[in-house]
């Protein structure tokens, strides 16, 4: 994850973005909140929004800050969507999902920042293998360390 | 199904592992939501929302927050009702978040509260948020009878009504944890209307797996002359 969070609190913190997006109540309920506090509407940060959504770590409260520092740097990160950032087009997407009339379960998930460097969106996509559960997907990019370490010595000429 | 005879007697073990589990709650997470075993502040809030319905804001008020935890709708009320005059009490059986509640608002006036099972005072409204909700080891029938006595005490503590919520059965075929209490909410509204002589707004389908009921006294200018006596457990 670019060196933000230890690698294998990765797969927990999507998790924990998935089971408050889910189908069925959570996205209910999330849709509900969106509509009550306008969350998603782009007046908050992701960050801001994650944290009275509380959805970061409760255990370990270092991660927990490195996790919304991810979500500032995604500010820095491009899109699918031309000029606009990464950030934002998770925002704009999740709003526009929660004002739909039938909103769809939201699935986070990430692929390699050497593959495609900005956060991409897929409409009615089966994330999946074992589901048939259609959802909206919210894909990062995350970068291996090692690869970034190697990248910063080599810019170094270490 | 809610019955009418309440005695009120027996509630004291109740009443002992509610405080422990609060305790314990605010001891691993502190003053936070998840301290009063919410999942976070936005559906704390969204709670309030609902149960504060029951209030007219365009004149002053005074409000009991039976279960007040470390005093969250202190927070909320400053944040989207700035402008409205609330004398606030709030009241809860663990002394742990008593004393926390104390320290995080002892700067605003108008605002106290107290370590207890019941209001000392007669307010224009009561409230009570996810009070019932988490019976522990209770038997069903013991659980019912301290969410009829709440009610109660609830009801003779209110001048203008009263708001609680609860959460709603899941669906057929899934399961929820034992510890949890579900109910619909026909049975609470007819206990609320035929007993406590309330009439009653059932608010549900809002986001949430669970419904608030928002009860009014029928007869509201003999319930200013004469309030009903507590009867204590």
């Amino acid at each position: 994850m670019g060196g933000f969070l230890p690698d294998h609190h990765v797969p927990r913190h999507l998790d924990r973005i998935n089971q408050r997006f889910g189908p069925d109540d959570p996205v209910k309920e999330m849709a509900a909140l969106h509509k009550q506090f306008d969350l998603f509407s782009g007046q908050h940060s992701l960050k801001d929004v994650f944290k009275v959504l509380n959805i970061a770590s409760v255990e370990n409260w270092a991660h927990r800050r490195k996790w919304f520092d991810y979500l500032e740097y995604l500010k820095g990160c491009p899109s699918d969507k031309k000029g606009q950032n990464g950030h934002d087009r998770i925002l704009t997407a999740l709003k526009q999902n929660l004002e739909s009339k039938q909103p769809a379960a939201v699935h986070f998930t990430s692929h390699s920042s050497s593959q495609n460097p900005g956060v991409f969106v897929k409409k009615g996509h089966k994330p999946l293998h074992y589901s048939t559960q259609a959802y909206l997907t919210l894909s990062l990019p995350m970068t291996r360390i090692e690869k970034d370490r190697q990248r910063r010595r080599r810019r170094s000429g270490r | 199904m809610p019955t009418s005879v309440d005695s009120g007697r027996g509630l004291g073990d109740i009443h002992a592992t509610i405080q422990a589990y609060y305790d314990q709650k605010l001891q691993r997470y502190g003053a936070t939501p998840l301290g009063v075993d919410w999942t976070c502040l936005a559906t704390q809030e969204l709670r309030f929302v609902h149960l504060l319905k029951l209030c007219d804001f365009s004149t002053a008020f005074s409000l009991n927050d039976l279960g007040c935890g470390y005093g969250a709708l202190v927070a909320y009320l400053t944040k989207y009702h700035s402008q409205a005059e609330v004398d606030y009490l709030g009241v809860d059986l663990s002394a742990a978040m008593v004393r926390r509640a104390k320290r995080l608002h002892q700067r605003q006036g108008n605002v106290g509260f107290i370590n207890g099972s019941v209001s000392p005072r007669i307010a224009d409204y009561s409230v009570a948020s996810g009070i019932f909700n988490v019976k522990l080891h209770h038997s069903l029938v013991s659980w019912e009878r301290f969410v009829r006595r709440t009610l109660v005490d609830m009801d003779a503590t209110s001048r203008r009504g009263f708001a609680v919520n609860f959460m709603a059965p899941v669906p057929r075929g899934q399961s929820s944890p034992v510890e949890l209490y579900r109910t619909t909410p026909d049975a609470w509204a007819s206990y609320c209307q035929e007993e406590l002589g309330c009439s009653v707004e059932v608010l549900e389908n809002y986001g949430m797996r669970e419904f608030t009921l928002l009860a009014r006294p029928e007869r509201l200018a003999y319930r200013h002359r004469r309030p009903r006596p507590l009867a204590h457990p």
